[in-house]
């Protein structure tokens, strides 16, 4: 105890140091400016910003990174909520209630509750990492591939919890979006798969182009069908803050989700996105009225953007104790530490212990930053929101073709978006939601790839999924989850036949 | 009206002759999904038909042609024509899926975005595009 | 490719002392780079442009255009206009590359300009494991075939040219299990899941000293500047040589003045002090070559690797 509060006390030493200060603040404010471009999240953005750090000293230049990622991310949740485009997987699920309650006129709200979910878990994470980072580090290497497959599975399953129309639609959607995943080449086999002989297509379809067509442009197209519904909302804004009924409604919602979001930001690969997904999920499950998820429920937005933070700030653990970036974001962190010759491994908190004190006192700052920065912007956000349609969906095309097009600078990645718009459109009109399709996109690939090589490494032996006590504790969750939400259908649907 | 993602299942499966199904070679898997999808959708759409009757709601097919277009355009365009007349024609296109705006006003919105693009992509992010084509 | 421009602030920044070069460039020069940003190959790319940027005079423009395993950013390179102002990075993986993607461009398509360094690659073994030393894990090998499992990257990657490079070579043959790039590899190799892996030196060096996994060996012909403790394979008895390197390639058909100009500037800037240094520091082993060793290599390579790929059942194009 003595220990974390001198370490502690020294890493705010290094964190709040002028210059330390500055570079975080420089930081968040590049990353909201570049997140809250279309397409643009947090990868790219700190994929584009890393030169600069290079002139930097190692503490400083990790610190302004870490500030870019945060500030990306948190942009990226408003352009969720604004307009229905997702910049990253794990926001797909602050668009459901986000949209929707900026839909009712709550975009201050919801961008608010998004911005304190934010900052309450980035906090009670930060104290986490502090106190336990190195045992809970080990806890990622218990995992192996057969335990991966059971989290992605669980994970799947959430999606099914989450859709609230019919579950086989929800579950053919999320098959397509595994289909979609085995698109590119295969990594067992280094064979390239569905490409139909396009380069373009042989490291899978990309995450950005079919976010910003599902969700982005279909939304457009729905709405220029019914123009009347949209230019009510742009009137009335409501108010920009979260009223005490509502904080307290939302107050759980950010507890359970931080906890979910920093058990499973731990963990390589889809952290982040199952976080999100599966604390929405417990939401709905939790919550009395279930109905108002998906209708602009406060819940809906505290708690997977809690979970989605808590999981930006623990992927830090396994990078910073062990040296291991669980994904590529923080690969390139372990990159710009090699710049500078710091080596990854478990030895950077004995030989490092400024950077990494420092760091994670800066974790801290970065998520005060942040606040004092977005609380203000909200009333600029939803003023863009008064603009009337006829100028803004323009906008919103041009903005969602340059980024697309910025993420790769490929014009086929723009013309997937295209085609993606189309088949949004359809689905809205055939009533299916896309967010399963997404996280089926996303974790198909990785489902896949450790299945494989669970069963090369047991060599074949089926059963490795439910001797692995890991494995067989996520596998009965799902298993229990899908049956929570099969049953009730079931019976409805049964007295449906009764009825007929 | 789910057949019809069941008969997209099947034809994406298709190519997928490559990879022998048993010793987990690369069409293992896609074929799985592929079959799961196939009787999925055949489920579905014996539901739907036994429910039958409700019809999904008109289908709009303006703004679905004239959003899906501007995009395409922007990739046709942007390598022959530059940026700027490139984001000329996709924002007029654009306007045009809403037919809320009289073509002048369009043509004004469209310049207007324009400039505003090349200042941010250009240069506040300094990103290497062409603004006027290359002659 | 947004990251084009930050570079050209620093490019030009640090073309202010511009010296030499006979009066080819007359404008900014590309490198592209078949990679995405941030990753290894990019940080090497990065120092060489500014290397070169200071070097000719010009600002050198890092263009990152990664996918396909290379490929992508390769046609690039191929497809560029011979001017000599547009020229990129290659690598082992782009040599066996054509033989698994019919799409993927040959050496023959592509003019060699300068060498920029092998990084050797090493074997590691897990804790769990007990294996002791690379004969004892060339012994256990040989004694079950396929039976000890190796992590490493997918069919066609550097870290899996470098332990099928191993088993022809050493006459062995283990369980080859494909992990998605460094991190998950070592990962596995910590937590035990597989016996060994094949990953660089400087993913995996503080691991070693911290005695969470054995660095069995390095395959190159000295042992590595950043783990002088690590004995050489052929300090061990095998004499093997394996690495994965990285050269500087442009398009056929620049004019042999500009050919000759921009061959040994690029030789030239990765010779200076300051760029040893800085590529040292960042973990590269770095040996700058002409235009004549890079070819050579590129021949050598290509002989060895197609007859790997060829046992492993791997060539899907271009068979001979």
């Amino acid at each position: 105890m003595h220990d974390l509060i001198s370490n502690l006390a020294m890493g705010f030493g290094v964190a709040l140091s002028l210059q330390n200060i500055g570079l975080c603040f420089i930081g968040c404010v590049l990353g909201t400016a570049i997140g809250v471009l279309p397409g643009i999240g947090p990868l790219p953005t700190v994929a584009m910003l890393l030169p600069f750090t290079f002139a930097l000293d190692p503490t400083g230049a990790l610190i302004m990174l870490a500030g870019v990622f945060y500030g990306a991310q948190y942009g990226g949740s408003t352009t969720a909520i604004l307009a229905r485009l997702p910049g990253e997987t794990s926001s797909v699920v602050t668009c459901l209630d986000g949209y929707a309650m900026a839909l009712k006129g709550q975009a201050g709200t919801a961008l608010a509750i998004a911005a304190i979910g934010s900052v309450v878990a980035g906090m009670a994470t930060t104290l986490l990492i502090a106190a336990a980072g190195p045992p809970l580090a080990d806890v990622a290497l218990l995992f192996q591939s057969a335990d991966y497959v059971s989290v992605m599975l669980l994970g799947l399953v959430s999606a099914v919890v989450m859709a609230h129309g019919s579950v086989l639609k929800a579950l053919l959607m999320i098959l397509f979006g595994l289909l979609l995943g085995t698109v590119g080449t295969d990594v067992a086999s280094g064979d390239y798969r569905l490409t139909m002989g396009l380069d373009m297509l042989a490291d899978g379809l990309g995450f950005v182009p079919i976010s910003m067509g599902l969700f982005g442009l279909a939304e457009i197209m729905v709405n220029l069908e019914s123009m009347a519904g949209r230019t009510a909302i742009a009137k009335k804004v409501g108010s920009l803050w979260p009223s005490r009924a509502v904080l307290w409604q939302a107050f759980p919602a950010m507890v359970r989700g931080t906890v979910i979001g920093a058990a499973f930001g731990i963990l390589p690969g889809g952290g982040p996105t199952i976080a999100a997904f599966s604390a929405y999920s417990v939401e709905k499950k939790v919550a009395r009225d279930p109905s108002r998820f998906g209708q602009g429920a406060v819940e809906g937005v505290a708690a997977p953007e809690a979970a989605n933070n808590a999981a930006t700030q623990s992927c830090f653990i396994p990078m910073l104790c062990l040296g291991i970036p669980p994904n590529a974001l923080m690969a390139l962190m372990v990159g710009a530490m090699m710049v500078h010759g710091i080596q990854p491994g478990p030895s950077i908190i004995t030989k490092q212990p400024e950077l990494f004190w420092g760091m994670i006192a800066s974790m801290a700052v970065g998520n005060v930053i942040l606040v004092i920065l977005n609380l203000p912007l909200i009333g600029i956000w939803v003023k863009l929101l008064q603009v009337p349609y006829a100028f803004l969906f323009p906008a919103i095309i041009v903005f969602c073709a340059v980024g697309t097009y910025t993420v790769d600078s490929s014009t086929g990645d723009v013309v997937l978006m295209a085609i993606f718009g189309v088949l949004g459109y359809v689905f809205r009109k055939l009533d299916c939601e896309p967010a399963p399709l997404m996280l089926g996109l996303v974790l198909g690939p990785l489902l896949e790839e450790n299945f494989r090589r669970a069963m090369v490494l047991s060599d074949g032996d089926a059963m490795v999924f439910l001797h692995r006590p890991i494995s067989l504790a996520f596998l009965v969750a799902a298993a229990l989850l899908l049956a929570a939400v099969l049953l009730p259908s079931i019976r409805r649907g049964r007295q449906e036949a009764f009825r007929e | 009206m789910f057949i019809g993602i069941g008969a997209g299942g099947l034809m994406l499966a298709m190519p997928l002759e490559s990879g022998t199904a048993g010793a987990m070679e690369a069409g293992f898997y896609p074929r799985l999904v592929c079959a799961l999808i196939i009787a999925l959708g055949c489920l579905t759409a014996l539901a739907g038909l036994l429910r039958k009757g409700e019809l999904p709601e008109a289908w709009h097919w303006w703004p679905l042609l004239m959003v899906s277009a501007s995009a395409v355009v922007f990739a046709a365009l942007l390598d022959i024509a530059g940026f700027a007349i490139t984001l000329f024609a996709v924002a007029l296109i654009a306007s045009l899926a809403g037919r809320l705006l009289n073509i002048w006003r369009a043509a004004m919105l469209a310049g207007v975005l324009v400039l505003m693009n090349i200042a941010l992509f250009i240069f506040a992010l300094g990103l290497p595009l062409r603004i006027w084509p290359r002659i | 490719m947004l990251r084009r421009h930050l570079l050209l602030i620093g490019g030009t920044a640090l073309a202010a002392p511009a010296v030499h070069a006979q009066s080819f460039p007359g404008g900014p020069m590309t490198l592209i780079v078949a990679w995405p940003a941030g990753g290894g190959s990019d940080i090497a790319m990065r120092l060489v442009a500014e290397a070169a940027s200071k070097q000719f005079g010009v600002p050198v423009v890092v263009d990152n255009r990664p996918g396909a395993a290379g490929a992508i950013g390769h046609r690039a390179i191929v497809n560029a206009r011979p001017d000599g102002l547009t020229f990129g990075m290659f690598s082992t993986a782009g040599v066996a590359a054509p033989y698994l993607n019919a799409n993927a461009n040959t050496i023959d398509e592509l003019e060699p300009l300068a060498f920029f360094g092998s990084d050797p690659s090493a074997i590691q073994a897990s804790k769990a494991s007990g294996i002791t030393s690379l004969a004892d894990f060339v012994a256990r090998a040989r004694a079950n075939p396929g039976k000890i499992k190796n992590g490493n990257d997918q069919p066609g990657g550097a870290s899996f040219l470098a332990v099928a490079s191993y088993e022809k070579m050493m006459n062995f043959r283990i369980q080859k299990v494909p992990y998605a790039g460094y991190a998950p590899t070592v990962t596995a190799l910590l937590g035990g899941e597989v016996d060994t892996a094949t990953v660089a030196i400087p993913d995996t060096i503080e691991y070693h000293r911290e005695g969470k996994l054995k660095i069995l060996g390095v395959s190159s012909p000295e042992r590595h500047f950043m783990a002088p403790e690590i004995p050489t394979f052929k300090e061990q008895g095998f004499d093997v040589d394996v690495g994965s390197w990285r050269c500087i390639a442009g398009p056929k058909g620049i004019p042999a003045d500009r050919l000759k100009i921009l061959q040994d500037g690029l030789l030239a800037a990765m010779r200076t002090e300051e760029f040893a240094t800085r590529a040292r520091t960042a973990g590269f082993t770095i040996q700058p070559g002409n235009a004549a060793r890079t070819l050579a290599r590129w021949r050598a390579d290509d002989a060895l690797l197609y007859g790997i790929l060829d046992e492993a059942g791997l060539v899907k194009a271009r068979k001979h």
